[in-house]
């Protein structure tokens, strides 16, 4: 630092400047990069540039600088993966549901709802699920679930309480619904499952962390042999 | 004789007494070794079939499908031309009831092709031809082209000729467990216009007296052939009169255009109500649906309709090309679900508490599945409230038994279906808790949609067997934990064992069952995923028997294994599964632990963990191969 300072000041005005602006413009510019790329990205891109920036302007010891990155990255919250998807059929063309498809008014059919749950980078803890079933929508008591705690309330929200889960662990919830259109569903496509969201708390940043999930309906867009069939019939 | 005589006429009382109670001791004894000589032993699990076939040859393929019926009809001519043929089908389907055919009242006879009819020129050269029926100008009459009538009538020749030619020339090789009567009709003046002249004077008589007469000697022929103590069948037998005489009719072309309006309610209402309360045990029906002969063995819903409106009542269902031609070995999907025995009557869902037999959507359950049939003029739907079943996984018609699971049914009018109960629990096999389970045959072939096997109240994933280790019939639970087995009998843990050594923790993959064929269940396991595929073999106290590698030694994704009679031999074999080997492959291995078989479960390149079991799906006594995975 020392170092940096008595160079610095033998420099004339108009270089100091140019070279504080490219400083402050190389920190910025990285910074402003992290939030659009992940963590990983962050760390092959822009530790180097950074590195080189700083040596560049003041010359200073470079497993310093390489210290400056890593405590500033691995202070960064993780990223939660949240899968959802509905199925009448399984990626084999199995059949797991029952019922009409295209749903009939009156007729229920039983769908599975899969949701996955990966954290990107960090550990995390304390990890709640909240999901909502659509309008005639019901839970049956057919579930598969690796861990956690399953709970629905009387407002059909359901509840899914994970105490952790590990950097790069999947765990899944599996549980099986039953959907019984009325006549207001005539010639529509209903929801199954809506207003999903995921918090945890992440054990490296120290702070509460959330996503959202995709809204589900009878159109069943990823079972590849029964989407596009989730318009409600007589 | 005499002196017995002496002896009865001024008795001794006690002697008398001792007589008497002996002649009655002899009457019963005479009186049950008639009806159970009679009481044939008819199959009581559906559906049940029966083959009218009526040709005068059988050859080795033909009688080997035929074997495959529940009762079948054969034209006698066979018991002469390949009487082998016969006893082959026997010794197939030794439960199988083969009835003669018998025309009652008339004679078939080609002069230009009798080389094969050697019982038919019999009759024709012990006959006179005053024996047949005429008009008044003295032609004689026929029903079918070919077949002659025969005035039964006559002087009594016909009803003493027939009884006799029964008894002496076809009972008489114990070829046959009874007789089918041909247009078995008590009465004949709807015949001709009524121009018959029954007592051959060249005028037409009154049809009262015709009929009468008639009617007459049809009850004695059946009388006689009463006393043969066989199986007595009447086709087109309409009259309830002669009904006690017999063990049951066929209802040909169902619906049987002859009988009543020749709607269906007018068939069943005689099949399921009229004929029952008067004809004789075992009862015997037979419903002969066909193609009016077209020849379209494709027309599965008539095949349908008429093989559910069968299995509303106990009878035996038949499909052919048509009256000119009985003699085809179709033989079509439903005919092999097994029903099991049936647990209800026939029931009208669109009107429940309504008993008459009338157009309708008709349903009968059975152990294994129910029947559903339309009778109505239009397309009814049904929903299944609180039940689930499974359309068969069919090879003919694959839109109808696509095998799907379902909780509605839609039927056109003029159809039927046949659906199977959903699997709902295996016994004697091994299963991982919370498990997705596909089902194979030995062929690899899946037979029934896939099971969940979700029971809330085991751990998730702990594996799982009830069976009867010890041979005393009653059912222990294994329970595989951390690379111990643990044996418990009502809930006491009475073993346990490491089937691996002490440092083995992983999870362990078991069976059950009698390996060596010696009459005794053994155990088998498996290493679960992270072992290799070492498969052990203990007695039910965890004494090592034998053991071999199911797949390369190297291997580390756990084996799963099961033990069934897979392919019908009659001995179990091993059936392995590797958990985790990227290709689900499933092995079979015979007692002398030879491979015999292997095929795959899943696509090849798929990373499922996979758990095999097996159980007898189908109850045909051959075990299925259920393939489960928690991830599906």
């Amino acid at each position: 630092m020392r170092v940096f300072t008595k160079q610095f000041k033998i420099l004339g005005r108009s270089k100091k400047l140019i070279l504080i602006t490219d400083a402050i413009f190389i920190i910025l510019f990285a910074f402003s990069l992290s939030y659009l790329t992940n963590y990983h990205i962050k760390k092959l891109q822009i530790k180097p540039i950074i590195i080189n920036a700083i040596n560049q302007i003041s010359n200073i010891n470079k497993s310093d600088a390489e210290t400056i990155i890593k405590e500033k990255i691995e202070t960064e919250c993780s990223k939660i993966k949240l899968n959802s998807y509905a199925m009448y059929y399984n990626t084999f063309g199995d059949q797991i549901g029952i019922g009409p498809i295209p749903p009939i008014i009156g007729i229920p059919t039983n769908y599975w709802i899969f949701f996955e749950i990966e954290s990107a980078n960090n550990n995390l803890q304390n990890i709640i699920l909240y999901t909502h079933l659509g309008k005639n929508v019901n839970i049956t008591k057919n579930k598969n679930i690796t861990s956690g705690n399953f709970t629905i309330n009387q407002n059909k929200q359901i509840t899914w309480a994970i105490q952790n889960i590990e950097r790069n662990q999947i765990i899944k919830l599996v549980f099986e619904v039953s959907f019984v259109p009325d006549e207001n569903n005539i010639g529509q496509i209903a929801s199954i499952i809506e207003n999903t969201k995921i918090v945890a708390d992440d054990e490296i940043c120290k702070k509460q962390i959330s996503a959202f999930g995709e809204n589900l309906d009878t159109d069943l867009k990823y079972d590849i042999y029964a989407k596009n069939q989730g318009m409600i019939e007589k | 004789m005499h002196e017995f005589l002496d002896n009865y006429k001024t008795p001794h009382p006690i002697l008398k007494k001792h007589f008497l109670i002996f002649f009655m001791l002899l009457f019963f004894s005479i009186l049950i070794y008639i009806n159970s000589a009679k009481a044939q032993e008819t199959k009581n699990t559906y559906p049940k079939i029966a083959n009218y076939y009526l040709h005068h040859f059988i050859s080795d393929k033909t009688a080997e499908e035929l074997s495959m019926w529940d009762v079948i009809i054969l034209d006698p001519e066979n018991q002469i031309n390949n009487p082998e043929q016969l006893q082959k089908i026997k010794q197939l389907n030794p439960n199988i009831i083969i009835l003669a055919y018998i025309q009652i009242q008339e004679l078939s006879f080609d002069e230009n092709n009798h080389s094969l009819t050697k019982l038919r020129e019999y009759i024709k050269n012990n006959i006179d031809e005053s024996w047949y029926l005429k008009d008044k100008l003295g032609n004689k009459l026929s029903f079918w082209p070919g077949a002659t009538i025969i005035n039964i009538t006559y002087y009594d020749k016909w009803i003493n000729f027939l009884p006799n030619f029964i008894k002496t020339k076809i009972l008489s090789t114990n070829l046959w467990d009874g007789i089918f009567f041909d247009n078995l009709s008590t009465n004949i003046s709807w015949f001709n216009g009524g121009n018959i002249d029954i007592d051959n004077n060249g005028s037409i008589d009154p049809a009262i007296t015709i009929d009468s007469l008639w009617k007459k000697n049809i009850k004695t022929i059946l009388t006689k052939n009463s006393a043969n103590n066989s199986l007595i069948i009447g086709n087109s037998a309409s009259d309830l009169d002669v009904a006690h005489y017999l063990n049951g009719r066929m209802f040909e072309t169902f619906p049987t255009p002859w009988e009543g309006d020749g709607k269906w309610e007018d068939s069943m209402n005689l099949y399921l109500k009229k004929f029952p309360e008067k004809n004789i045990d075992p009862k015997i029906y037979i419903i002969n649906s066909n193609t009016n002969n077209s020849g379209n063995l494709t027309d599965y819903k008539k095949m349908r309709f008429g093989l559910t409106s069968t299995l509303l009542g106990d009878g035996y269902f038949s499909f052919d090309y048509g009256d000119k031609n009985h003699g085809q070995t179709w033989y079509y999907d439903e005919y092999k679900t097994y029903l099991g025995e049936p647990i209800s009557n026939a029931h009208n869902l669109l009107d429940p508490n309504n008993s008459t037999i009338k157009p309708g959507l008709w349903r009968r359950d059975f152990e294994n599945g129910i029947v559903i049939v339309n009778s109505s003029n239009k397309k009814q739907r049904h929903v299944f409230k609180y039940e689930i079943f499974e359309k068969i996984r069919g090879q003919q018609d694959k839109i109808t038994n696509n095998g799907n699971k379902i909780n509605y049914i839609d039927i056109e009018p003029g159809d039927g279906i046949v659906l199977l109960k959903i699997i709902k629990e295996i016994y004697d096999s091994a299963y991982k808790n919370n498990s997705f389970t596909k089902i194979f045959n030995f062929s690899g072939i899946e037979v029934r949609n896939p099971i969940f096997h979700i029971k809330n109240n085991y751990k998730i994933n702990s594996i799982i067997i009830n069976s009867d280790i010890d041979n005393d019939k009653k059912r222990e639970t294994i329970v595989s934990k951390n690379g111990l087995l643990e044996i418990y009998k009502f809930g006491q843990k009475k073993h346990e064992f490491h089937p691996y050594n002490t440092n083995f923790k992983l999870d362990i993959n078991l069976a059950i069952g009698d390996v060596s064929g010696d009459g005794m269940n053994e155990i088998i396991t498996g290493a679960g995923l992270g072992g290799g595929p070492h498969i052990r073999i203990f007695d039910y106290q965890g004494n090592l028997i034998s053991q071999f590698f199911a797949y390369e030694k190297t291997f580390r994704g756990g084996v799963s294994v099961a033990i069934g009679d897979v392919n019908g031999d009659g001995m179990n074999e091993i059936i392995t599964g590797a958990i985790q080997k990227g290709n689900s492959e499933i092995k079979i291995f015979n007692k002398d632990l030879q491979q015999i078989k292997n095929f795959f479960a899943y696509p090849k390149n798929n990373n499922k963990k996979i758990y095999v079991s097996v159980n007898d799906v189908d109850k045909d006594d051959i075990e299925e191969i259920l393939i489960s995975t928690t991830d599906f």
